[in-house]
């Protein structure tokens, strides 16, 4: 544990509360939606702390439409300008494809979005265009790579995410089906869900857009999973 | 703008085709192993049983001048299973299939140069200009499958940028309410529903859901069940008002989901989009045209337009 790399994601500036030194790199973005990313004077803030106590960053990316996309290429560009990007965590083909051809010296990490519906091998193309880790939030789908990092996220393992946000602009529209719509950011109001359902094993949280359940995990087994970077979410990462 | 129509057997072929199915796709089962989407019904029913099957299939689509693709669409298919797909490929192209329906960026690399053409499956999420980019620049990709859960201004920015590309959208049949990729209803799905000898694969979004809390802190108690409601999506999910807006955009096809149900089922649905589009082509103006697909839905199925479980519903949000 002790050689362990320690991330904390900071989804927001206030999130620096959780950090101390103990977390030598910052995962700063939103992988759920691209609306809530930090931009203006909380991402500037947000970069001094991260220079002022040289923390390593990452920049966290979700699934993106049109729209989504510009926001994070903007953000990327701030970041990279600024120097302080170490990594990016891609969760879309497109943000991959972006990064390869504007940003080849940037290291590639495989999100825990995408790397569940990836078989890797030695072999495997995203090996062979500079793929560096990749990343999960469940143990149970840990592949077994003989080579490259892994990396784990504690202590909630979403299962779902939508574009068709269930709390978006609630306040006015009331269609069950609303469709996928601008709004006033209500998930950061309303906070956590609990939802439950016959086909559940367990009540759920939702926050947002998406849903997550809470693990409870035996660090000691980490080191068998060849786990070389834990990433801590303070809270659902919404 | 043609009709894309799932096929499973050859018997389909004429009733599909004259209900107004202009595209096939298919699966097939190669040593008794499937490579595409898993079915919640049995796979043997949404595959073709071998490449027998599948040649004889594509010879009486093409004598009636109509394309027909390959799925091999499995997400999850690692090297071992790209290996299996690699050493059939002669039997995949003898067979005059029009191309293959891929799902894993590894398989289409390897796959690339093939001599196949290569279409994205739906399971890749295209809804930004980079990834058709992507696609296209790295693996030579021409054509297409739009994720579902994408805008109609993702749509048409995405035609709009690459005009001589061919794209297919969704229509009818199945939703998500959760994007593929993040998908894991294993994790919390109850044990009795993941029996593998279940004849159906339950989807979380085909249930119902209640908010726990006592309170929503800004909101009103009774906007709980607006919330839970926004969790489902049963079938049957359908998207034909935006035809109207897919012809300014040159979608090239919309695609019906269904491998696996009845010919009944899959010609209803044929049937259904076809008028749609007979109506679209008598030039009504927007409104007029929802209205009368709306009508056409309620007279096919039996039941009102289900707005709720609209593919794209953007449009009558204003």
């Amino acid at each position: 544990m002790n050689n362990m790399e320690k991330a904390i994601i900071i989804n927001r500036i206030e999130d620096f509360k959780y950090w101390n030194r103990k977390y030598s790199r910052i995962y700063l973005g939103n992988e759920f939606c691209p609306r809530l990313l930090p931009r203006g004077k909380e991402l500037d803030d947000i970069i001094k702390i991260i220079k002022k106590e040289k923390l390593k960053l990452t920049l966290l990316t979700g699934q993106v439409d049109s729209q989504g996309l510009r926001l994070m290429k903007k953000m990327f560009l701030y970041l990279t300008k600024g120097r302080i990007l170490d990594e990016i965590a891609i969760n879309d083909y497109g943000m991959f494809g972006y990064t390869l051809r504007k940003f080849p010296a940037i290291k590639i990490i495989l999100g825990r979005m995408l790397s569940r519906s990836i078989i890797l091998d030695e072999n495997s193309y995203f090996y062979k265009t500079g793929l560096r880790r990749v990343e999960y939030d469940n143990l149970s789908e840990i592949q077994k790579i003989k080579s490259g990092n892994i990396s784990y996220y504690y202590p909630y393992s979403f299962f779902y995410n939508s574009r068709y946000c269930p709390v978006a602009d609630l306040g006015h529209n009331k269609l069950k089906n609303h469709g996928i719509i601008e709004c006033f950011k209500e998930c950061l109001r309303i906070g956590e869900l609990k939802v439950n359902s016959s086909i559940l094993a367990q009540p759920t949280i939702l926050k947002g857009n998406a849903q997550f359940i809470k693990n409870k995990t035996d660090f000691r087994s980490l080191i068998n999973f060849k786990i070389n970077r834990l990433i801590f979410q303070p809270h659902v990462p919404v | 703008m043609k009709i894309l129509s799932p096929i499973d057997k050859i018997e389909e072929a004429l009733p599909l085709i004259k209900a107004g199915a202009d595209e096939f796709y298919c699966g097939i089962l190669i040593g008794n192993k499937n490579f595409s989407t898993m079915r919640s019904s049995s796979l043997k029913k949404s595959n073709l049983s071998g490449f027998g099957t599948l040649r004889k299939l594509v010879k009486l689509v093409k004598k009636k001048e109509k394309k027909i693709f390959l799925a091999l669409n499995d997400s999850f298919i690692n090297p071992r299973q790209s290996e299996v797909i690699e050493r059939n490929l002669d039997k995949i192209k003898e067979s005059g299939i029009d191309g293959i329906i891929i799902g894993n960026i590894d398989l289409m690399n390897r796959l690339k140069k093939s001599g196949l053409e290569i279409i994205a499956s739906s399971l890749l999420e295209t809804k930004n200009e980079e990834t058709v980019r992507f696609l296209n620049e790295k693996f030579k990709v021409k054509r297409i499958i739009l994720d579902r859960q994408i805008t109609l201004d993702d749509i048409k920015n995405i035609t709009s940028r690459f005009p001589k590309m061919e794209f297919e959208s969704f229509i009818i049949e199945g939703g998500c309410r959760s994007l593929i990729s993040a998908c894991r209803r294993h994790l919390v799905t109850r044990k009795e529903y993941l029996d593998k000898k279940l004849s159906w694969f339950p989807h979380l979004c085909w249930f119902d859901f209640s908010i726990e809390n006592k309170k929503i802190p800004f909101f009103s108690s009774k906007d709980k069940k607006v919330i839970a409601g926004r969790l489902t999506m049963p079938y049957k999910c359908c998207g034909a008002c935006a035809l109207f807006q897919f012809q300014k955009y040159g979608i090239t096809s919309v695609k019906i989901v269904g491998r696996g149900f009845s010919t009944v089922r899959k010609v209803k649905n044929i049937k259904f989009i076809r008028d749609a589009l007979n109506i679209l082509e008598r030039s009504y103006r927007e409104e007029d045209f929802y209205r009368k697909t709306e009508k056409l839905f309620e007279k096919t199925f039996h039941k009102k337009c289900q707005r709720q479980y609209c593919y794209y519903p953007h449009f009558f949000n204003g």
